[in-house]
């Protein structure tokens, strides 16, 4: 993987500037004069809504693959090889395909999305992503009925992830999603974020992200997309069926048993901010709300 | 020579302690301040109990006073 190097990166103050910038010009012609000029203030805004820096997006990483720290992502996963890269989407489908890297990039446009990632663990950041929606990927294979469950397969190759070589959790990685859920234009295959490639502690070279769900639902280094009848067992399903459900959806009114989920500490704010309320499915409730109407969210969190 | 050698020590050992106030003041702690600061403290606890159990074998191996003079 190419090394990016520090003065590469755009300052994260100027990304934000060019952001509110964007955001202005729909706003109203007006409001460009003052958004333009350099380094205007963004005190004024959410912090919860800032965009989280480069540094911390790329060093405080929950990859089990290359080990249980934050930081262990980071420093093992520097030499992991992501080409070639092959992805086969199969199962439940007409005609499986599979896909290399190379024809991925060349089939789908990658835009940029900015979500917020809630974790499980209780924290969150707002990560300028760069991807396509899923459903425009399953739109290359033709479903059959019984098509009702995706499962997503990540790599597993113990020569170069160390954290597989333990039985932290039943590998290779898997997680799964209800097809509605990944047919929802939210649900994002993820092939970079702050407009370069993903680096690999990231997830490289591709991931789904599923903004309304604990980022454990968003598999990383994916190889395989299955077709599936039954609901999958998910690994986090299998290593602790009390503490991780399948939906795992967002939610501040559902604890984990052994902690509450009803705020979030924001990765970057200064030890003095407090934590914030985490908000019914990330805060995307007015798009996924209407995927469980009906459904009791304690019993089938 | 002795005299300002005393309160030139004391001012250097304080310098963790400003690196770290700095840190908290200037959002430099880090993903994780709580864990930034607990093992900042911890870690320079450490070196300096080290550092002033070091001094009486010091004494005896260089056969100097000069480590116990304070």
């Amino acid at each position: 993987m190419k090394k990016i190097k520090y003065s590469e990166i755009t300052p994260e103050k100027i990304y934000n500037n060019r952001r509110s910038f964007i955001k202005s010009i729909s706003i109203g012609a007006s409001s460009i004069a003052l958004s333009s000029l350099p380094f205007t203030s963004t005190a004024a805004s959410d912090k919860k809504n800032n965009i989280t820096s480069y540094k911390d997006i790329t060093t405080y990483n929950n990859y089990y693959e290359f080990g249980t720290s934050k930081g262990d992502p980071y420093k093992n996963s520097q030499n992991f090889k992501t080409n070639p890269w092959n992805i086969s989407i199969e199962g439940e489908v007409e005609k499986p395909i599979s896909l290399s890297m190379e024809e991925i990039t060349e089939m789908f446009l990658s835009e940029e999305r900015v979500y917020r990632l809630r974790c499980v663990e209780g924290w969150s950041m707002v990560i300028p992503w760069m991807g396509f929606s899923l459903s425009e990927l399953l739109s290359k294979v033709v479903l059959t009925s019984k098509a009702k469950f995706v499962e997503f397969e990540s790599v597993y190759d113990p020569d170069q992830m160390k954290g597989q070589r333990y039985p932290v959790l039943k590998w290779p990685y898997v997680e799964g999603l209800r097809i509605d859920e990944a047919m929802h234009p939210l649900t994002t295959i993820v092939t970079g974020l702050y407009n370069k490639e993903l680096p690999n502690q990231n997830g490289a070279p591709l991931r789904i992200f599923i903004p309304w769900k604990y980022g454990f639902k968003s598999a990383k280094a994916i190889v395989k997309i299955k077709l599936v009848e039954k609901m999958p067992t998910s690994s986090w399903m299998r290593a602790s069926p009390r503490e991780y459900g399948f939906y795992s959806n967002v939610n501040p009114n559902v604890d984990h048993p052994r902690w509450s989920q009803a705020t979030e500490r924001v990765i970057g704010n200064d030890i003095f901010a407090p934590r914030v309320k985490t908000l019914m499915f990330n805060g995307y409730e007015e798009e996924v709300a209407n995927l469980y109407t009906g459904m009791d969210l304690k019993k089938y969190f | 020579m002795k005299k300002y050698l005393k309160p030139c020590v004391f001012i250097f050992s304080l310098i963790p302690l400003l690196i770290i106030t700095y840190k908290i003041f200037f959002n430099q702690l880090g993903p994780e301040p709580v864990k930034e600061i607990t093992h900042h403290t911890g870690e320079w606890t450490l070196i300096f109990i080290v550092l002033t159990l070091s001094m009486t074998p010091l004494k005896r191996i260089t056969k100097s006073n000069i480590w116990i003079s304070f």
